[in-house]
């Protein structure tokens, strides 16, 4: 087990090197920030002692060197716009996203998982047939049409609930949460259900397919047919062997709701980071940018691994496979 | 579990329906773009609004171009190069310690010298050079030239305290440890990527606002900022998206506020000799560039339909331009709008010697002013017209700043303001003048005429102001003749706030809580 840890882990590493000079590279192919940036009053020698400062002036490779000595360290180098350490600023913004993304996580769990079980074990009923017209709806909708029309529903025309924002927050451990106050939670439920609608799709859908496939297979028969009550079957035998996957893609999508919220947190106005992205790319703070993608990879690698270590559990065979 | 989440939503759902009373003395506002908080990081005209309630400068600029006192009481040019500033007695910082020159030097000190920002406000101090302090409320600057536009530029110069900002960066002003002004509002909070929320200054010496809490949103989302307007989770939004003009005049609960900009859109046609994509119409290279021709460029003046690009493009959101400034700022002129003339641009673009016209490229933006994309698309078909073929290209204003900084372009669109100072003076020096000694620094289509720099001299090194407004009048209307630019319109800036609010919008897009008053 140590040795399949320490593996991925080393996997890891390679991987986070090989982005941090892609994303480099990317970014720099922009254009010189200064030039970008810079007030058009400003004159040629300001710009020239402006970028000598920054260190702009100096090749590709040693501003990548320089950028890895401090990266390194932690140091993604400070907002163009507001002067503040970049990274500080990206990790700021997580409890917010997280917040969201594990809502939108548990509400696709949560609805998805059953809905799904129901549509796999009774496909033919009308009820299984509207599950599966329903969950194609929320794979085929754009999320930020949903995210509009829901505002325009439930903001505007009928004003039950908050366009947009955070609401009212609680400090836990320094941490801003909004769920544990009704206005929170009140700001919380359209762009939860904007950013949950993929998610339970798929959870259906995957749900459905592997409980299609497990009902017909001899154990479960063999169960049925040992005279085991339906719910042991469903729950223990057919639930217990169609998990695998899901947790695997459900790990996947809690990565892809945290890197990529950017669509539903711009629409809500939501303070995640998928917002601060998207108005770093607009004002085109470099530093902000890099450090998100580089967090971003983290983040996804980090949720592989577990996902990883937490089906080597749920399944021997892949650990011992691995091991050989 | 199903149970208590259902219990919850019906919670929430009966909150959101019995709503808040909404505070008579509280503003919440939607601004598009976040602050930098310090005022010294980041020059832009945004971030010139947020610091505008947290501190004040010198001196303060009208939309007429007027300057008004802030926290300098009075000026008077002592020599050409010599400006001395009286201070305003008994200003207090919000933390309670007094205004005074040492706070002045300090925030001049503090915009050179603070590292690591890629647009500081240097440029509004350049002419600086060093400075007496004879008493506590006293200032006298010596200038390196004769600098007409300084007390204009000092409104963009924050005053912080030099206690409370000593060795802060920016973060220090975010977190509202060194945020300490002298202006009408307290910073209680921001929070990054979310809110800011100030409070009245209660002991503030100018006029107190009305409002005593003020909530600023940042909703950078067009749809979703005018989302929040109507469903009332805020009272007023900045920069209302063109195509909901419309529609939020119509809505009885909401009222539209527009003003000109001083935001001026014009066309400019390189003057270098050999151009990147114009050619004749076969691809064959041209033996000069047609664009250094005075009669080629009024023939693209003429084939442009400004009615209609008004009208269409525009959604009447602009205003024809007559000058480089908006009617009222100093230095007006009432230049003339050309029609649209199609023959006659046919015909002078064939005295030019290009009865068939030529190819050529429009390079724009597509996220900078206003319908930027959409004005280059329409320009390219009224070209058509006369038969100059011009292709298209449209990009983030992030990667066309460089082309045209490294002149990489041959016919481009550009806006240009006049730095908060409401003066077309502002235009003669820096997008008119040959770039020299931080004169010309906008002049991105290198056009060198000595004549109109020796009237732009002129009225730089002229103390009288009536005597300057004629020179800047005079060298505003040889620019215009000259076409040295071709001119479409200023843009309008628009705001909406609740049916129950007054606002003054500004001429620079500056949004500022002050200028908001309850409806009586």
């Amino acid at each position: 087990m140590t040795f399949f840890i320490l593996r991925r882990l080393f996997q890891s590493v390679v991987l986070l090197a090989v982005v941090s000079l892609l994303v480099f590279l990317a970014v720099f192919a922009i254009g010189n920030p200064v030039d970008i940036l810079i007030n058009f009053d400003a004159t040629p020698e300001e710009i020239t002692r402006i970028k000598r400062q920054m260190g702009f002036h100096l090749p590709l490779w040693q501003q990548y060197f320089v950028f890895i000595g401090s990266a390194l360290q932690g140091d993604f180098g400070n907002s163009f716009i507001n002067g503040a350490p970049a990274l500080k600023l990206v990790v700021e913004r997580l409890p917010a996203t997280l917040e969201l993304a594990i809502a939108a996580l548990l509400v696709s769990v949560v609805a998805g998982i059953p809905l799904g079980l129901v549509a796999g074990l009774r496909p033919r009923k009308p009820s299984s047939q509207a599950i599966m017209a329903g969950s194609i709806l929320g794979f085929s909708s754009p999320s930020f049409w949903v995210a509009l029309v829901l505002i325009l529903v439930f903001g505007v025309q009928l004003g039950w609930l908050p366009t947009g924002g955070r609401g009212e927050t609680v400090d836990v451990l320094g941490v801003q949460l909004s769920f544990l106050t009704a206005d929170g939670l009140a700001h919380m439920v359209l762009p939860t259900i904007t950013f949950a609608l993929y998610p339970t799709a798929l959870a259906i859908r995957l749900t459905r397919a592997g409980t299609r496939e497990i009902v017909l297979l001899d154990f479960v028969r063999f169960a049925r047919a040992k005279g085991l009550s339906e719910k042991r079957v469903i729950f223990v035998h057919v639930l217990k062997n169609i998990l695998v996957p899901i947790v695997t893609v459900m790990g996947v999508q809690l990565g892809i709701l945290i890197s990529y919220a950017v669509v539903t947190e711009t629409i809500f106005a939501w303070p995640g980071m998928g917002k601060l992205i998207i108005d770093s790319i607009y004002l085109v703070d470099r530093p902000v940018m890099v450090a998100f993608l580089m967090f971003a990879v983290f983040i996804f690698t980090l949720i592989n691994l577990i996902v990883d270590i937490t089906y080597s559990f749920l399944d021997p065979r892949i650990r011992i496979s691995e091991l050989r | 579990m199903m149970r208590s989440l259902l219990t919850g939503v019906v919670a929430v759902l009966g909150i959101a329906l019995i709503g808040m009373p909404a505070d008579a003395q509280e503003l919440v506002m939607g601004n598009r773009v976040p602050p930098a908080v310090d005022p010294h990081f980041s020059n832009l005209t945004s971030n010139q609004a947020y610091s505008k309630h947290i501190f004040n400068a010198l001196t303060f600029v009208e939309a007429d171009g007027s300057v008004h006192p802030n926290l300098a009481t009075s000026w008077r040019q002592l020599e050409a190069r010599t400006w001395e500033f009286k201070l305003r007695k008994g200003v207090k910082f919000h933390d309670g310690s007094d205004f005074t020159a040492e706070d002045v030097v300090f925030s001049i000190k503090r915009v050179r010298e603070l590292p690591n920002n890629p647009n500081p406000y240097t440029a509004s101090i350049a002419s600086i050079e060093s400075w007496d302090i004879p008493d506590p409320h006293t200032i006298i600057f010596h200038t390196s030239s004769i600098d007409s536009v300084l007390i204009q530029r000092l409104d963009s110069i924050y005053i912080v305290s030099h206690k409370a900002a000593a060795n802060a960066t920016p973060a220090d002003f975010a977190s509202g440890k060194a945020a300490i002004g002298t202006g009408p509002f307290k910073l209680v909070e921001y929070v990054p990527g979310s809110h800011l929320i100030l409070e009245r200054n209660e002991d503030y010496w100018g006029d107190k606002p009305h409002w005593q809490k003020v909530t600023i949103r940042i909703i950078s989302n067009d749809a979703a900022r005018v989302a929040a307007l109507l469903g009332g989770d805020v009272d007023m939004i900045e920069f209302v998206p063109t195509p909901d003009v419309e529609a939020l005049r119509k809505n009885a609960n909401v009222t539209v506020w527009q003003t000109p900009s001083d935001r001026f859109m014009y066309w400019v046609p390189h003057q270098r000799d050999k151009l990147a994509f114009t050619t004749a119409k076969d691809g064959k290279p041209l033996d000069k560039n047609p664009l250094q021709d005075i009669r080629v460029r009024k023939a693209i003046s003429l084939a442009i339909n400004r009615k209609a690009m008004i009208e269409r493009v525009m959604t009447d959101l602009a205003s024809p331009a007559r000058s480089w400034v908006p009617k009222g700022m100093f230095g007006y002129i009432a230049g003339d709008i050309d029609p649209y003339d199609p023959e006659k641009s046919k015909q002078l673009l064939a005295e030019a010697g290009y009865p068939d016209g030529f190819k050529t490229q429009l390079n724009c933006s597509n996220d900078r002013y206003v319908n930027d994309a959409k004005i280059c698309l329409a320009t390219a078909q009224m070209l058509a017209r006369i038969g100059i073929q011009a292709s298209v290209e449209t990009e983030p204003i992030s990667t066309l700043v460089p082309k045209l900084r490294a002149n990489k372009i041959d016919l481009f669109l550009l806006g240009a303001a006049t730095g908060g100072s409401a003066n077309a003076i502002n235009h003669l020096l820096r997008q008119l003048h040959t770039p020299v000694g931080g004169l010309g620094v906008g002049n991105f289509g290198q056009y060198f005429d000595p004549e109109l720099d020796a009237v732009t001299d002129e009225a730089a090194n002229e103390i009288d102001p009536e005597k300057r407004e004629a020179l800047v009048r005079k060298g505003m209307k040889m620019a215009w003749e000259r076409m040295v630019v071709i001119p479409l319109h200023h843009q309008v800036v628009v705001a909406a706030t609740k049916k129950s609010l007054n606002f003054r919008p500004r001429f620079d897009e500056q949004t500022l809580a002050i200028n908001a008053s309850p409806a009586s």
